[in-house]
C-alpha cells in the first residue's frame, strides 16, 4: 500500500510531538484501513488504480494537516507531556529531598544530638512541601479530581466555590451563552488552507510557524521535503498546544477548522457541464440529415464529479447511443474520454435525453450511432 | 476571498459525529461517508482529520471504541455514551439557538 510511508512518518512526527503512543498505533491502523477503503472505492466506478491511490491520498488530507490537528489537542498527548508543572514539582521535591538528606548524613557521622535535631528538620520540610503539592493538585485547574473535592467541600460547608476546571485565555469567549466564541482558531489565520484546501490541490500551510506550530510544521515539511531544513544548529521552536476550551466549563467544544465545513470564497470556479453535440450521419440509417429532429427536447445537465472538480480537471467525454422510435436513449457507449473521472456522469446524463423521433416516410424509426459530446468545464 | 471556515460553523463537526453515532455505530470511514450523504456533500471532511476528533471525543468519555470483526476485517467502531448524549443534547440546544437567530434575521423584510 502506498500509503503506508507516509503513514509511518505521520506517526513519528507525532510520537516526537508527545502524541500518546496509544492514539498513534490506532492511528496508524485506522488510516491504513481508510486508504484501503478509499481505493476500492474509486476503482469501483472504474478509476485506475494509480489514479485511485492519489485519489484515496486526497480526501484523506495532507499529513500535515493530520498532526496539526493532532498538536492542536493536549489532551491526546502522553501525561508527561501534559502534565510539565507536576514534573516541575517533582523536580523540586527530588531537590528537596536531597537537599535535606545529604547535611543529614554528614552531620550523623559526626554528632548524634545534632542528627535528631537535623533529622526534625528534614522531616518538617518534607511535610511542608507534601502538604504544598497537594494544595497545588486540589487546585490546579488541570486536575479535575482536586476541582470536583475542592467545590464539594466548599459546598458542604456552605460556600458555592465554583472554582472552573480551566483558567480562561485572554481574550476568549465566556461560554456558550455568549455566542460563537472567539477563541483563535489554530495557526491564527482564518485565510490559512487545512485539508479542504488540500483536496482541491491547493498547497495548504501548515499554520503560524512562528508560534505553536512551528514544530510540527517543521517536522512534517521536513519529512515531506516541502520546505528547506532548519539551519545548522538551529533548535526547533517546542511547539505549544493551542488551549482547548474545556466543555464542562461550559466553553465551546470545538474550533478546529480543519474539520469544520468548507464554505466556498465568493470568487471559487463553479463548475459547470456544457453539453455539445456532433451532428451524427451513419448514411446507412438516414436518408436525409435532419438536425432538428435529432437535437434533444429534453435533458438535464449533467452533475460535474466531486472528485475532478476538487482537482480542478477538466475534460470531455464522446457517447455514441441509439435513438428510438419513441425518442429514448438506449445502448449508450462511450467512446472517447479524457478521463475515466467523468464516464460515469456522462452516461447517466445521455441516458436522460430524450428526442423528437426521426421519421422517414411518416414512420418514426431507430437511429443508432447518434454521437455527443459532452464538455465538462469549470466556469472561472 | 471568503473564510474557509468561518467562527459561526465551529462545533458543528463534533455535532454531526454524534448526532451519526446516536443512530448507530460506525467505524472511520463510514462515519465520514455518512456525513457526506447526509449533508448532501455540503459539508465535507478532510477525512483524516476525523480520526484525532474521535479520539478527542474518547478521551472526553463521549465516545467509546471497540475492535469488531466485520467481513473478516477488523475495524474499530465508535458509539455515544450517556456523556455524549447529554453533550449532544446540548450541542443541539445550542445549534437550535444560533440558527434561530440567524433565520430571523434572514426574514427580515427590507432590501436583499
Amino acid at each position: 500500500m502506498r500509503a503506508n510511508s507516509e503513514i509511518d512518518a505521520l506517526v513519528s512526527a507525532l510520537l516526537d510531538s508527545g502524541v500518546s503512543p496509544k492514539y498513534v498505533s490506532r492511528l496508524a491502523s485506522e488510516l491504513g484501513d481508510h486508504f484501503t477503503d478509499l481505493e476500492a472505492e474509486a476503482r469501483r466506478f472504474g478509476v485506475p488504480p494509480d489514479e485511485a491511490s492519489a485519489d484515496a491520498k486526497r480526501r484523506l488530507g495532507a499529513c500535515s494537516a493530520i498532526a496539526e490537528e493532532f498538536v492542536s489537542r493536549p489532551e491526546l498527548r502522553s501525561w508527561k507531556y501534559r502534565s510539565a508543572w507536576l514534573r516541575c514539582v517533582l523536580r523540586v521535591l527530588v531537590a528537596a529531598y536531597l537537599a535535606a538528606t545529604t547535611p543529614l548524613r554528614a552531620v550523623a557521622a559526626a554528632n548524634g544530638v545534632m542528627l535528631r535535631y537535623t533529622a526534625a528538620a528534614a522531616c518538617g520540610t518534607g511535610v511542608t512541601l507534601a502538604m504544598l503539592l497537594v494544595m497545588t493538585l486540589l487546585l490546579s485547574p488541570e486536575f479535575a479530581w482536586g476541582v470536583r473535592i475542592m467545590n464539594g467541600a466548599g459546598t458542604a460547608l456552605g460556600h458555592e466555590l465554583d472554582l472552573p476546571a480551566r483558567r480562561s485565555a485572554p481574550g476568549s469567549a465566556s461560554g456558550p451563552a455568549s455566542g460563537p466564541p472567539d477563541t483563535p482558531l489554530p495557526g491564527g489565520s482564518t485565510e490559512a488552507a487545512g485539508p479542504d484546501a488540500a483536496a482541491f490541490g491547493v498547497d495548504a500551510p501548515v499554520g503560524d510557524r512562528s508560534g505553536r506550530h512551528a514544530l510540527a510544521g517543521a517536522t512534517n515539511d521536513r519529512l515531506y521535503g516541502m520546505a528547506p531544513a532548519l539551519s545548522a544548529g538551529a533548535e526547533p521552536v517546542l511547539a505549544k498546544p493551542a488551549r482547548r476550551p474545556d466543555w464542562r466549563a461550559g466553553e465551546p467544544f470545538w474550533t478546529s477548522r480543519s474539520m469544520n465545513a468548507a464554505v466556498p470564497p465568493f470568487d471559487a470556479p463553479e463548475p459547470r457541464a456544457v453539453v455539445t453535440m456532433l451532428q451524427p450521419a451513419p448514411p446507412d440509417t438516414l436518408t436525409t440529415v435532419d438536425p432538428e429532429a435529432l437535437s434533444p427536447i429534453v435533458g438535464t445537465a449533467p452533475s460535474y464529479p466531486v472528485s475532478a472538480a476538487r482537482r480542478g480537471i477538466e475534460g470531455y467525454v464522446v457517447v455514441e447511443y441509439t435513438v428510438t422510435r419513441e425518442g429514448e436513449v438506449r445502448e449508450v457507449v462511450v467512446l472517447e474520454t479524457s478521463s475515466q473521472l467523468f464516464n460515469r456522469a456522462a452516461l447517466e446524463a445521455a441516458k436522460g435525453l430524450r428526442y423528437r423521433p426521426r421519421t422517414i416516410g411518416g414512420h418514426a424509426v431507430d437511429v443508432v450511432g447518434v454521437r455527443t459530446v459532452i464538455r465538462f468545464e469549470l466556469d472561472v | 476571498m471568503g473564510q474557509t471556515n468561518p467562527p459561526f460553523m465551529s462545533g458543528v463537526p463534533e455535532l454531526l459525529v454524534l448526532r451519526l453515532l446516536m443512530k448507530r455505530e460506525m467505524y472511520g470511514y463510514e462515519l465520514v461517508k455518512s456525513i457526506k450523504l447526509s449533508t448532501g456533500e455540503a459539508i465535507t471532511l478532510g477525512e483524516g482529520v476525523v480520526y484525532p476528533a474521535l479520539y478527542s471525543l474518547e478521551q472526553r468519555g463521549a465516545l467509546k471504541a471497540r475492535r469488531k470483526m466485520v467481513n473478516g476485517r477488523s475495524r474499530v467502531y465508535y458509539s455515544v455514551t450517556a456523556k455524549g448524549r447529554k453533550r449532544l443534547q446540548h450541542l443541539m440546544d445550542e445549534w437550535e439557538r444560533v440558527s434561530s437567530g440567524v433565520r430571523s434575521v434572514l426574514e427580515e423584510p427590507g432590501r436583499a
